[in-house]
């Protein structure tokens, strides 16, 4: 009986199920949906305070562009060009295309690449490097 | 075999009452928002290096200030739609799902008024509507 039960196979609970990539990518982009939503109040809160006349907008600049401003705007950037990536990769699957499992463990790779080549890109155009 | 009331089938909406336009609208921005996601970002990597006057200068150019608002609406709309599915997915209780659904639309559309009256008022600033006020 007991040896029995240890066969069958176990529903995929998240607590000990090794979820693939892409369903870590797919949870991902949940979670970078919200933080990116979080990212509206940021992106007001910039426009108001160019609204507001030059001493507010240098304020929101030094906050910004402090080391704690930088490295929220560099999760934001990552955040953002993951969730693009990965949103890209399911508008083609909409069209039916792609969706098998080899083309997804490949596109699953396409998404961790450009979305750390985008992320550097960026910033490296934010730096005046590129 | 379809177990469904005969008025059921003729409203064809499901247990949920709606959907298919909550879908199209979700593909729509998010095919709107890749070419201008990737302008935001070169826009704002280029107004990093700006100060005060060469920012305001830059959204005095009609095309700058159209773009923005159409980033950030289709953005906040979008936000708005996948946020809507998460409340939807992880609230199980009906009545806080409403409200949770009601606060979402309301906070949205505070955000999305305060920035377009913010663009709209650094478009104006300094130009014959308000002198008076500047």
């Amino acid at each position: 009986m007991t040896e029995q039960r240890r066969a069958r196979p176990l529903s995929p609970h998240l607590q000990v199920y090794d979820l693939p990539l892409a369903a870590r990518i797919s949870i991902l982009h949940r979670i970078t949906g919200t933080a990116l939503s979080g990212g509206i109040i940021l992106l007001v809160y910039w426009l108001w305070a160019l609204a507001s006349g030059p001493e507010s907008y240098q304020q929101a600049q030094a906050i910004l562009g402090s080391w704690l401003g930088l490295l929220i705007l560099l999760g934001f950037s990552f955040a953002l060009f993951l969730h693009l990536c990965h949103g890209i990769r399911h508008l083609i699957w909409d069209m039916s295309a792609g969706l098998d499992k080899s083309s997804a463990a490949s596109s699953n790779i396409w998404i961790i690449i450009l979305t750390l080549g985008l992320t550097a890109l960026s910033w490296g155009l934010g730096f005046g490097l590129a | 075999m379809d177990y469904r009331t005969p008025l059921a089938r003729a409203r064809g909406l499901g247990a949920s009452h709606d959907g298919t336009q909550h879908f199209i609208a979700l593909r729509l921005t998010s095919w709107l928002l890749v070419p201008l996601t990737l302008w935001f970002v070169i826009t704002l990597a280029y107004l990093a290096h700006s100060d005060y006057a060469q920012v305001m200068t830059w959204f005095k150019q009609p095309i700058n200030a159209i773009l923005f608002i159409s980033f950030l609406l289709t953005m906040i709309w979008h936000a708005s739609l996948g946020l809507q599915v998460i409340i939807e997915d992880y609230f199980h209780s009906e009545l806080l799902k409403m409200l949770a659904l009601m606060v979402l639309r309301a906070t949205i559309a505070l955000f999305a008024i305060s920035g377009l009256y913010f663009i709209v008022r650094v478009t104006l600033t300094g130009s014959l509507f308000m002198t008076g006020a500047a």
